[in-house]
């Protein structure tokens, strides 16, 4: 194993509540360059909330967010947008490809928000992802699983520094599932982006550099072997 | 502020493909702003090329002389002025004029004709220098431009003539209560545009009227720095003719502004099919919108890249629109006058159009606007998404609701401005009174939905439930998709109950004017180009005959009421004498005065002349001036009548106290009463006898008068019918298109009901049952809008715009059928929209990711 390199991602003391209803307090995290992180938690105990909460995507009552050494919880909207656009890559659930765009397009979104399109870049991460020669398809022509690498083709196409995945394997079955976590976890090391994983599958979180459970007390370490 | 290369970027990069996946709406919301820019500019274009065109030929026929002196008591000027005035210190050039109408035979149409000094004249009025013909300039002297027997008619005036050209013109007309016939050579041309128009040398000109000696105006072109000089005792300097022009403009405004706002009402209406595509539109996307959220579009990119979207859609739909704007308005000039079949320019000449950068800009920035405006409430949303919920299904930010008072508030305002008085001449704030009542109606839709679906019972029945639960949830997506046919209906039954109210009004006072059975006047022209007094002989045949029962003169003429407080000028209008034995049959509006001191005659200024001069019943006004002698008359208003035939003031006096007060017998009308039993055909071939030239007068029935005013009036409306149908037809539009929007965006709520068991009929029947409901809703609102909007129009805009009160009348068999055309075209709408939407595969949109 490589030895950790640069924190990617701070967060300290990250508190959030809906109204009167607390979701997560205390909650914690460090997330280094080429790490793959796998976060674990029963539906409902705030996993996807605290991923929106470190993309910015959602504010925080308490605590700090920092990104490649931004205080991101900080920033005005835009210059968090920015920050994202930059350093950010997402994988969904649902997929969450434009349908009016082929899949080469899709795949090109984040180089054609920061300005830079690179055809090369995306041959390179459609080849990456196994899907050579399918770039000018439309994604209804695509099955689940090709949907899905499109996703990851398209969350590290920008060479970003974390990939946010959030249970991007739920909607596939077993065997589709294991590649598509494996192509993940191997296109993340390869570009040396850093990884938190949120996800229900022990099966998936064992393929992890770490694990953490997230409950009411917040995050604790989990190991996979110990269950 | 967003940068313009990342913008144009991201329009050509994600714009461009989702506009062309939903190319059929996007296609809808330019049609609908081009064809409302078409519309508006098209009218403005129209009558701004026939104003154009009209002052154009005022300036030629005037051109520019530094000024121009008549008579101070307003008669002729003696022919040794131009000698005497071209003495004097600073005076460079002295012209004289002689002006009279006549009538070219065979058809005995109007002719202006000016007698001028060719050499003088043609320095500054280059237009009116002869020019011989072709075929007549090889023997034309240096001199031939004084033949007295020489006439140069301009392009308008040779249409009238038959072909080939002839050699010789015949004209007649009335002078000192004479008839008179001449030939004249036919010269040449004179470039003057406009009217049809005479030229000849000044002497011919006094000689061929009987006028030698005299000359009805002079002049003058001043020295290069002079001051005017001095005038002269008897002489006073007149405006030149130009102001003619915005005479004509100011009269024809009020109907030029109440077509444009038609129009602007089919812009407007479109604006909200434009909304309800672009709102609908970014529902569909706010996943999209979201997703580009998340990967790092910022709020305000989000918010400047819908609007940049509606940007060009707005640019493009102007575009469109100024062009098919020019070509309608090309169109019109060839079928139509410029004034829209008003009449109120008076035709004559072929007008070009007349194309302004000021009104262009306007009219495309109208366009650009209402994109804008359509796109605002979408823009906010897209800026104000939580992404990471709307990309978990969660929702999206809605849109804020307005509080439940500002609908009836508006309604409220709308009504309270609509009884402001006139801005500049112009119902103003009665118009934006109404865009507060169409803006209120719109925001009482929602409330009233879902008062329409409490009524219905939903406790034992799915589909009524659902339909319940629609009413209840969906009621504010109801008013989107109402907007457009909601505006359309509202405008559509004011203009019907307007037209129909002004209908039976005019009927009614045609009716009341013209109560006789057969009407006599002159065919001929005579002072000021007016119509000309039949001949004393003629009046005196005709009452002598016994060829009719009764017989009532008419007196017409213009006269000058002294200058108001702080006016120059005196106010010429005109006097209409006739007997008034029964004043419960003239059309008088408002109360009745008794004379306010004994002796006093009374006096019913029409509706025009009131709001002028502020008149009302029971004030004095006194009549200077109306007899040879200047004999005055003094009188007093005793009631206000309505008076359909013109917009300028004019005052109705008994016959029988005029003829007392001017001793000026002279008859302009005959109102006839034929005998019990009397053949008209056989009496109007007497009266034709009995003028010697019998088309030297001009006979009509009263059932002729009335039928050929009546088709005046329904061509003037015309157009305005059209403008309701395209109005109309552009909130069906709207309803087509949002209720496609609507059920693409419910595919997975209508996947689900046929999971549970619902068939793709009942599907079709519980949308079709939504609609009516909201339909229904739209409608009544629709009406009830209607109606006090044509409120506003027939008891303020009309007054304000054209000094016409009318009576309010309500065609309900009429309304009832547009009504009920709208249900069920907006009902058929629903069903094919909802056919072709619902039969897409449903099932798999329970699956699909978006």
């Amino acid at each position: 194993m490589n030895p950790p390199r640069h924190p990617v991602l701070q967060a300290r003391g990250l508190g959030k509540r809906y109204g009167e209803l607390p979701v997560f307090s205390g909650i914690s995290l460090e997330l280094r360059a080429g790490e793959l992180v796998a976060l674990l938690g029963e539906s409902g105990c705030g996993k996807s909330t605290l991923l929106n909460c470190l993309a910015g995507l959602d504010s925080v009552e308490a605590g700090e967010v920092r990104l490649l050494d931004q205080p991101l919880s900080a920033l005005p909207e835009p210059a968090q947008a920015a920050l994202r656009r930059r350093a950010l890559g997402f994988v969904f659930q649902a997929f969450h490809v434009l349908p009016q765009l082929s899949v080469a397009d899709n795949v090109a979104l984040p180089l054609l928000l920061l300005g830079r399109p690179d055809a090369a870049r995306v041959q390179q991460l459609l080849e990456a992802v196994g899907l050579a020669g399918l770039g000018e398809r439309a994604p209804r022509q695509l099955s689940g699983g090709q949907l899905q690498r499109v996703a990851i083709a398209r969350a590290l196409v920008h060479r970003p520094a974390l990939v946010l995945a959030d249970e991007p394997t739920g909607n596939l079955d077993p065997r589709h599932a294991a590649q598509v976590l494996e192509l993940l976890r191997a296109q993340c090391r390869q570009e040396g982006a850093a990884c938190l994983l949120v996800t229900h599958s022990e099966r998936a979180a064992a393929s992890a550099d770490r694990c953490l459970r997230m409950d009411a007390e917040g995050l604790q370490p989990w190991s996979p072997s110990a269950h | 502020m967003v940068a313009l290369g990342p913008l144009t970027r991201w329009l050509r990069a994600l714009s461009w493909p989702m506009a062309r996946a939903q190319a059929g709406r996007q296609l809808l919301a330019l049609l609908a702003i081009a064809l409302g820019v078409a519309l508006a500019y098209g009218v403005q274009l129209l009558n701004d090329s026939a104003l154009g065109e009209f002052e154009a030929a005022q300036r030629q026929l005037t051109g520019t002389p530094d000024l121009v002196l008549a008579a101070e008591g307003g008669g002729a000027l003696s022919d040794d002025w131009p000698a005497r005035l071209a003495a004097l210190p600073g005076v460079q050039q002295s012209a004289p004029v002689l002006e009279a109408t006549l009538n070219l035979l065979p058809g005995r149409q109007g002719l202006r004709l000016l007698g001028l000094d060719a050499l003088q004249s043609a320095q500054f009025r280059p237009a009116l220098l002869p020019q011989p013909f072709v075929d007549q300039a090889a023997d034309a002297g240096p001199l031939a431009l004084l033949a007295p027997d020489a006439v140069y008619l301009n392009e308008a005036a040779l249409r009238l003539l038959p072909t080939p050209r002839p050699s010789h013109i015949s004209l007649r007309w009335s002078a000192q209560g004479q008839t008179r016939s001449a030939s004249l050579r036919l010269a040449g041309r004179v470039e003057a545009a406009g009217a049809p128009l005479a030229v000849m040398d000044i002497a011919g000109a006094q000689a061929l009227l009987g006028r030698l000696g005299e000359l009805d105006r002079v002049e003058l072109r001043l020295a290069e720095g002079a001051t005017a000089p001095p005038l002269p005792a008897g002489l006073k300097a007149v405006p030149p003719e130009a102001g003619r022009g915005e005479d004509l403009a100011a009269l024809s405004r009020a109907y030029r502004v109440n077509l444009s706002v038609l129009a602007l009402m089919a812009l407007f209406t479109g604006a909200f099919l434009v909304f309800a595509v672009q709102s609908l539109a970014a529902a569909q996307r706010q996943p999209q919108l979201a997703l580009l959220g998340v990967l790092g579009l910022s709020a305000r990119e989000r918010f400047a890249l819908v609007l940049a979207e509606a940007a060009l859609l707005g640019l493009l739909g102007s575009a469109l629109g100024l062009l098919g704007g020019a070509g309608l308005a090309a169109l019109g000039l060839q079928l139509l006058d410029g004034d829209l079949g008003s009449g109120l320019l008076g035709g004559g000449g072929q007008s070009r159009l007349h194309i302004e950068l000021l009104p262009l800009l306007i009219y495309g920035g109208l366009g650009l606007a209402v994109a804008m405006l359509g796109a605002i409430g979408p823009a906010w949303q897209a800026r104000h998404m939580a992404p990471a919920q709307v990309l978990k299904g969660l929702g999206a930010e809605l849109l804020p609701a307005p509080p439940v008072w500002l609908g009836p508030f508006l309604l409220l305002a709308g009504a309270g401005l609509a009884w402001l008085p006139a801005w500049g001449g112009l119902p103003l704030a009665a118009y934006l009174g109404m865009l507060c009542m169409l803006l209120g109606g719109l925001l009482c839709v929602p409330p009233l939905v879902r008062a329409l679906g409490a009524l219905l019972p939903g406790q034992r029945h799915a589909g009524l439930l659902l339909l319940r639960q629609r009413a209840r949830e969906g009621a504010g997506e109801a008013a989107q998709l109402l907007a457009g046919v909601l505006v359309a209906l509202a405008l559509s039954v004011a203009m019907l109950v307007m037209i129909y109210s002004f209908r039976a009004s005019l009927s009614q006072w045609l009716q009341q004017m013209l109560p006789a059975d057969l009407y006599v006047r002159s065919a001929l022209r005579g002072e000021a180009g007016l119509r000309a007094p039949l001949p004393a002989e003629f009046v005196a045949a005709v009452q002598r005959s016994g060829l009719v029962r009764e017989l009532q003169p008419q007196r017409s003429r213009r006269i000058a009421l002294p200058p108001a407080a702080g006016e120059a000028q005196p106010r010429w209008i005109t006097l209409l004498a006739r007997p008034v034995p029964d004043e419960s049959r003239l059309p008088l509006v408002g109360e009745r005065a008794s004379a306010p001191a004994p002796g006093l005659q009374p006096l019913y200024p029409n509706e025009a002349l009131r709001d002028q001069l502020g008149l009302q019943p029971g004030a004095r006004l006194s009549l200077p001036g109306l007899g040879p002698q200047g004999q005055a008359l003094e009188g007093y208003v005793r009631a206000v009548w309505r008076d359909y035939s013109r917009q300028s003031g004019a005052l109705l006096i008994p016959h029988a106290d005029y003829l007392r007060a001017s001793g000026d017998a002279e008859v302009n009308e005959l109102y006839l009463w034929l005998a019990p039993g009397a053949e008209p055909g056989a009496v109007q071939a007497g009266l034709r006898a009995l003028a010697g030239e019998a088309q030297d007068i001009e006979q009509v029935s009263s059932g002729e008068l009335l039928a050929i005013s009546l088709h005046i009036f329904d061509r003037s409306f015309a157009v305005s019918y059209w403008l309701q149908a395209i109005a109309l037809g552009l909130g069906l539009v709207g309803v087509a298109a949002t209720l496609s929007a609507q059920v693409l965006s419910r595919r997975r709520e209508f996947g689900l009901l046929r999971h549970l068991g619902f068939s793709r009929a009942q599907l079709r029947t519980l949308l079709l049952a939504e609609t009516a409901v909201q339909t229904t809703a739209g409608a009544l609102l629709g009406l009830g809008l209607g109606l006090a909007i044509s409120a506003v129009l027939v008891f303020v805009v009309n007054p304000q715009s054209f000094h016409w009160s009318m009576d309010l009348a309500l065609p309900t068999a009429r309304l009832a059928a547009l009504l009920a055309a709208t249900l069920a075209a907006a009902l058929l709408t629903a069903w094919l929209a909802g056919r072709r939407s619902l039969g897409q595969d449903l099932l798999r949109a329970v699956r699909e990711d978006w």
